[in-house]
């Protein structure tokens, strides 16, 4: 739900909690209001009689039905103004025949020594007739007023909202490997330039951790080569020596092949920035049917070794516009990765056509969760030789290239499809 | 062959000098690319060892220099940086082959003797080696002078025996230079060593002798006997 719609229900919400508290009170002063008119009508009515009485003989000869008089027969408390008492009563109305609302006043004064009792009606407003004055003329109002809050909220976000927008699109197109820290107009907002600031200062700060990072894991691994490279190169010297034991050999050799894996370890973390750095960006048509073929023909010899079974549906002259030699890394990787994990005398499966490239093989269960496969340094325990970068390459590649790629398990089959 | 080392760290540059010449070759080193320059203006060399990253220049600078002196010295190139664009550079300037550190010194040595076989021989490349004749361009081998067929494999295997008689070659080393890099050399181990032993068989079948000797379990050996 939009901030703006979310506000403007709340005070929808409020404003009718409002109308309905005001209407009460709307209609209690209404009420009051009309008594008191009508409080004084009737008074000065009274003293419209008194002048009368004073013009006749028999008081109760000038009563009618909205006027009673009576002589009373003994002394009173009160006289006149003090003796006035109000109250709501129902009368019966002369034409309507009904029964309705009227305000009574009794007062009492002293005519020619006898003293009257003078009761005065006049019909009032009934309140239900203002319960529903009050109510149509709120409701309106409060549609009204709802109307007009939706429309002004929709018309106002369109401009107060802008650079909040604008902010939000500039950190939804944010991409960190482009190392281009986000900059933004200044708005005439507070709360929206301090948000501006805040963003500013850290995507500034994230590109500079990322940049130093990456050429610290770029320089780390191409420095490592040189070493590496003079320390297998006296080993192989110290083979060629003619006086060492067997003991002796062994230890060479597990310093060799842990030399060897360090540098197989950079040179693939190499080729993994390499390919994030968009190092590869050859874009040109390549026979993915045909590269695929010819790695098979590689390949061949080792799947053979495993007693492996091969079975191909290659689609001809699929052709793919990417970078070749990813394309053959990626290729190689995912073949590699069957030959590797597969079973002695298993079987590999291997589908193209113009959409999808998937691979499958026999194995063993993955020992952890499928979706870590692509992740760096996962690997099963039992080939601790492993690099556990092959499908990290696979998926990076993949990602660069805007290509789907899934991992599925069944019937004892591991299987990875690639969507072009 | 009369070799130069152009490298700018020393002990890299040490192993190389020690195993070529050990396999019998003239090695010379120098550290920087003046003196490269300084060397190859002064003498003639048959092979040049280069590595592209010198403190005080490229060594992709010494090949316009020695093309501009229109020397034939054959080029390999060397480097940390396992850079297509650089590799696709240094040959077009001229260089015969490219090689990413670290390699494997027998590797390098299988490298430079193809280089001068190919330049050298003019195609027309045999090798002999007591009962056993291999001409390289037709990938034939020829046991007391009847052929035995070989794959594809076993050819390059060979080939990269005679080319490191009598040292101890990993099966690292074999497996890279048999499959590159795609491959994981340790799943490749168990291949090679099939490869070895269909090898041995082919050549002592067709009345060889058994050259090759396992070392440990390091590695293989193609032992010359003493005569």
């Amino acid at each position: 739900m939009k901030l703006l719609l979310r506000t403007s229900i709340y005070y929808i919400i409020i404003t009718f909690i409002v109308f309905t508290l005001g209407s009460t009170i709307l209609y209690n002063i209404f009420l009051n209001e009309i008594k008191t008119e009508t409080d004084l009508y009737l008074i000065e009515r009274f003293h419209t009689v008194i002048s009368t009485l004073d013009t006749v003989n028999q008081p109760e000869s000038i009563s009618n039905y909205k006027l009673e008089i009576d002589t009373l027969s003994n002394v009173p408390e009160k006289l006149g103004r003090e003796s006035f008492v109000f109250s709501d009563t129902m009368v019966m109305h002369q034409y309507l025949r009904r029964m309705e609302n009227n305000r009574k006043m009794t007062g009492v004064i002293k005519v020619n020594e006898s003293y009257l009792k003078l009761t005065l009606f006049d019909v009032i407003v009934e309140s239900d007739d203002i319960m529903d004055g009050v109510f149509n003329a709120l409701w309106r109002l409060f549609l009204f007023l709802g109307i007009v809050m939706v429309i002004s909220s929709f018309l106002i976000s369109r401009t107060i909202f802008k650079p909040f927008n604008q902010t939000l699109q500039k950190i939804k197109n944010f991409n960190i490997k482009e190392l281009q820290p986000i900059k933004f107009k200044k708005s005439h907002t507070h709360e929206f330039n301090q948000l501006n600031q805040f963003i500013e200062q850290m995507t500034e700060k994230v590109n500079a951790d990322y940049r130093n990072l990456k050429e610290f894991s770029e320089n780390a691994s191409h420095e490592m080569q040189t070493p590496l490279a003079i320390a297998k190169g006296k080993l192989e010297l110290m083979l060629q020596s003619n006086d060492l034991d067997e003991k002796n050999m062994s230890m060479i050799e597990s310093a060799y092949i842990s030399i060897d894996h360090i540098s197989k370890l950079g040179s693939s973390l190499t080729l993994l920035t390499r390919i994030e750095n968009m190092e590869f960006s050859d874009r040109v048509d390549c026979v993915f049917s045909d590269l695929l073929q010819k790695s098979l023909d590689d390949f061949d010899e080792l799947y053979q070794m495993k007693e492996i079974a091969v079975e191909k549906a290659i689609e001809k002259n699929v052709v793919i516009q990417n970078d070749p030699d990813l394309l053959k890394i990626l290729v190689n990787n995912l073949l590699n990765n069957a030959l590797r994990h597969n079973n002695q005398g298993g079987s590999v499966k291997i589908n193209l056509d113009r959409n999808n490239f998937s691979i499958s093989n026999t194995g063993e269960d993955l020992q952890f969760s499928p979706d870590e496969l692509f992740e760096r340094f996962k690997k099963d325990k039992q080939s601790s030789t492993s690099l556990g970068l092959g499908l990290a390459i696979v998926k990076k590649i993949c990602d660069i290239s805007g290509y789907t790629i899934k991992y599925s398990y069944e019937k004892g089959r591991h299987q990875i499809t690639i969507k072009f | 062959m009369k070799i130069l080392v152009v490298e700018d760290n020393p002990d890299l540059a040490t192993n190389i000098v020690t195993y070529l010449k050990e396999e019998g070759n003239v090695c010379e080193w120098v550290p920087t690319y003046r003196e490269a320059i300084d060397k190859i203006v002064s003498f003639g060399y048959e092979m040049l060892i280069l590595d592209i990253m010198l403190p005080d220049g490229s060594g992709l600078n010494v090949i316009k220099e020695l093309k501009t002196q229109n020397s034939d010295a054959s080029i390999l190139i060397i480097s940390a940086k396992n850079s297509l664009d650089d590799k696709i550079y240094g040959l077009n300037l001229g260089a015969d082959d490219y090689l990413t550190k670290p390699f494997h010194l027998s590797e390098l040595h299988a490298r430079i003797k193809a280089i001068y076989r190919r330049k050298n021989m003019n195609g027309k490349q045999e090798i002999k080696f007591n009962e056993l004749t291999i001409q390289v361009e037709n990938h034939a081998l020829m046991v007391h002078d009847k052929p035995v067929d070989l794959t594809q494999k076993e050819f390059d295997l060979l080939l990269f025996f005679l080319t490191n008689k009598n040292r101890v070659i990993t099966k690292q080393s074999i497996a890279e230079h048999l499959w590159g890099d795609y491959v994981d050399a340790y799943d490749s181990f168990d291949f090679v060593y099939q490869h070895i032993k269909n090898l041995r068989k082919k050549i002592l079948n067709a009345g060889g002798l058994d050259y090759i000797r396992t070392v440990y379990g390091l590695g293989y050996k193609f032992l010359v006997p003493y005569t």
